[in-house]
């Protein structure tokens, strides 16, 4: 409820504020509103070419001072996303029509701020009766706020407070490195990742200079992934041992606000002769829960709950020749696995694990976008036990992108396959620009394999969809 | 009478034999670092770019972006619009390059020939400067529209470098540079480009206008038009690719 409060306050006081800052100002109500309008024009013009020759030198002049103190500037989408599952049983999984605001300015060269908020409607649970009333209820609809912070910037120091994203690793198409924020879940990995990505309130702190980056996170609001709920399109399965097992599932409580509970992380980054190196340290918590288990008269219990973890990373990036090098590791100290097994008590064992990723990027003839990565997962002091784990499990990851008509259509593919569970995820899109604010995209989410595998738990529902979105 | 026979002959050779009167003439070295200060401030400055693409039977397809320059070998591109890649963002370190692309929320590394827009390639705006980036040597000198003009050669010293070969036309009084024609490895044309529009941007004439056209496909090419350049000292950190995402906002 704090909590609540403290955003709301926070929304509020930037949204009342940022109006009558230009007068606040220059204590001058008549030369704010020139400068509104200027604004307005530079920001409907774009800066076209003649914004000086059509205000004049002499008013242009006075102007700018100003706008380097107070700017605003407005910006969103409204986009309509279809999906249509193609297994049994076809049909629509999704009809959500969604509109994400932003409001980005600065006080001064020093001083900026971000407002954004998210809103969507789901019209696939109104319109047709596919999916359950617990589902209708977790995902119909939602009012979010999104990347809202301040950011103050003071020789090589930089902070920005707030709700943001904070993103290490250098992968395409998958987390790795990338293990800062909590995600949502809910549609898998297949929303672009900045909408995956849920923005955490937090201090993020970072110190440049010449070739070296330091950077110190804090995020005292734990904030958990959000998984689907049972019967929805992408729930992750349970550990049972058969799909008939009876169970019962108590939700997991989310940590609560405080300073024990806080998430803490430093990144050391450095760019020599064009080898870009970071390392960094993570202690987290382990954002989906753990599902500890317990068996009474057959029945599996589960009792989920979050537990803290502590990773420890680097990555690393140099283009030679053309050819883009890159690469993340991860390592999990004592993270918890499920299992299957009857005689380990909680149905969790404790293991530390590797993740790492190597890949290369080239552009073929200059015209096709390549990626293809290599990872590997490797759990130390292996067990039999795990639930779905290999003691090391291979993967390669294939994107391609090219452009047509000055790139206004963008053809695009990503192949993800893990070589163990011989299961893969398969994505051809096509996008197309037109008229300068639109974007058109149809694509295919196509899901094989084991339904042990990653991406095989879903091989039933691979889908078609569409997404259509106006951004201004 | 005799010895001012010889001073007349001894100076006569001095200014009539072509070999003594181009050692007069600036090295090639300097033309091109005077025309690339013609063309560019060789200080901190920003710029506002608009690329114009067109293509035969086409509609044209523009983007803006707001450019930051810092030295001869630091580069920031943010896109403007049109609004569906507005936040992109381009670093430039040398020839290391970073997209910031707003989906990901995150910089990748990219390459110098990757197209940015249409046949504009990431290096024709990003790389401010030939200086540096190509050796250069004074092929002749040409005479056109009644102006005298160095023809320069310029060999890229390094693989990455946006174009293997170069010819450069720099007008001889005022190293204003005329017109360039650019060259793959194999000796193919790539594209040729012509300097317009000299106008007062930041402090002296510059061109303010490139057309940059394919000499292949007819009627397709760009036109990168310049404005509201502004020197000014720019912040070191600005130019990191951990700082990319505060200029998405």
């Amino acid at each position: 409820m704090k909590n609540a409060n403290l955003y709301k306050s926070f929304f509020l006081f930037l949204f009342f504020l940022s109006p009558f800052f230009p007068a606040l100002a220059e204590e001058n109500i008549e030369l704010a509103k020139f400068v509104k309008e200027v604004e307005a024009e530079k920001f409907a013009s774009l800066y076209t070419l003649d914004l000086r020759a059509r205000i004049g030198q002499e008013k242009y002049d006075t102007i700018k001072p100003l706008s380097e103190k107070f700017s605003l500037r407005q910006s969103g989408s409204l986009k309509n996303e279809t999906a249509y599952r193609i297994t049994h049983p076809t049909e629509f999984t999704k009809i959500r029509n969604q509109l994400i605001l932003s409001e980005a300015g600065k006080f001064s060269d020093n001083l900026r701020f971000k407002v954004s908020g998210r809103a969507y409607y789901d019209a696939v649970f109104a319109l047709t009766h596919n999916f359950p009333s617990n589902v209708r209820s977790d995902m119909q609809s939602e009012v979010e706020l999104r990347d809202t912070y301040m950011d103050y910037s003071k020789g090589p120091w930089d902070i920005r407070i707030g709700k943001q994203q904070v993103v290490w690793g250098e992968a395409i198409a998958l987390f790795f490195a990338d293990t800062v924020n909590a995600k949502d879940l809910r549609e898998f990995i297949l929303p672009d990742f900045d909408m995956i990505r849920i923005p955490q309130w937090g201090v993020d702190l970072e110190y440049s200079k010449n070739n070296f980056h330091a950077e110190f996170v804090w995020m005292p609001v734990p904030e958990m992934n959000k998984l689907g709920v049972t019967n929805s399109e992408f729930a992750f399965p349970l550990p049972l041992p058969s799909s008939g097992t009876p169970f019962t599932y108590f939700d997991p409580s989310k940590p609560k606000t405080s300073l024990n509970n806080s998430e803490a992380g430093l990144r050391l980054s450095y760019l020599l002769n064009g080898w870009d190196f970071s390392a960094f340290y993570l202690h987290t918590w382990n954002k989906s829960p753990v599902n500890f288990r317990s068996i009474s008269a057959g029945v599996y219990e589960f009792s989920p709950a979050y537990k803290k973890l502590d990773i420890f990373g680097a990555t690393f990036a140099k283009e030679i020749n053309e050819i883009v090098l890159k690469g993340e590791f991860v390592y999990n100290k004592d993270d918890y696995f499920q299992t299957y097994d009857s005689s380990v008590e909680n149905g969790v064992l404790r293991r530390s694990w590797l993740n790492y990723l190597l890949g290369v990027d080239y552009t073929f003839f200059g015209k096709i976008d390549t990626a293809f990565q290599f990872m590997q997962k490797v759990i130390f002091n292996y067990s039999n036990l795990l639930t779905n784990e290999y003691n090391v499990n291979n993967s390669i990851a294939l994107w391609l992108k090219t452009g047509f008509f000055n790139g206004a259509l963008e053809p695009e593919l990503t192949v993800v396959s893990s070589l163990m569970t011989q299961d893969l995820m398969i994505r051809p899109r096509i996008n197309y620009k037109f008229m300068n604010n639109w974007l058109l995209r149809f694509g295919a989410d196509i899901f094989q394999g084991k339904d042990t595998g990653t991406f095989g738990m879903f091989n039933k529902k691979s889908r078609l969809y569409s997404e259509l979105s106006y951004n201004f | 009478m005799k010895k001012l026979l010889i001073y007349f002959f001894i100076l006569s050779g001095l200014f009539l034999y072509p070999g003594l009167s181009r050692a007069a003439e600036p090295a090639a070295e300097e033309i091109l670092l005077k025309s690339d200060e013609v063309r560019n401030p060789q200080l901190d400055y920003t710029v506002y770019v608009k690329i114009t693409s067109y293509k035969a039977k086409r509609a044209p397809l523009s983007a803006t972006y707001d450019v930051m320059i810092k030295g001869k070998d630091k580069t920031v591109i943010k896109t403007l619009s049109p609004p569906i890649d507005r936040g992109r963002t381009m670093l430039m370190l040398n020839r290391d390059l970073w997209i910031y692309l707003p989906e990901l929320s995150k910089p990748l590394r990219i390459s110098l020939r990757e197209r940015l827009i249409g046949d504009v390639a990431n290096g024709d705006i990003a790389r401010a400067n030939f200086t540096g980036d190509y050796t250069p040597e004074i092929i002749k000198t040409e005479q056109i529209d009644g102006k005298d003009y160095y023809v320069l050669g310029l060999l890229a010293n390094a693989d990455n470098v946006t174009y293997s070969r170069a010819l450069l036309w720099v007008e001889k009084d005022n190293y204003y540079p005329l017109k360039a024609e650019f060259y793959a490895a194999s000796g193919r044309m790539l594209k040729t480009c012509s300097y317009e529009n000299y106008k007062e941007l930041a402090g002296r004439l510059r061109p303010s206008r490139l057309v940059m056209t394919d000499p292949i496909i007819k009627g397709q090419n760009s036109i990168i038009e310049y404005d509201n350049m502004d020197v000014r000292p720019l912040e070191e950190k600005y130019f990191t690719k951990d700082y990319m995402k505060k200029f998405m906002d």
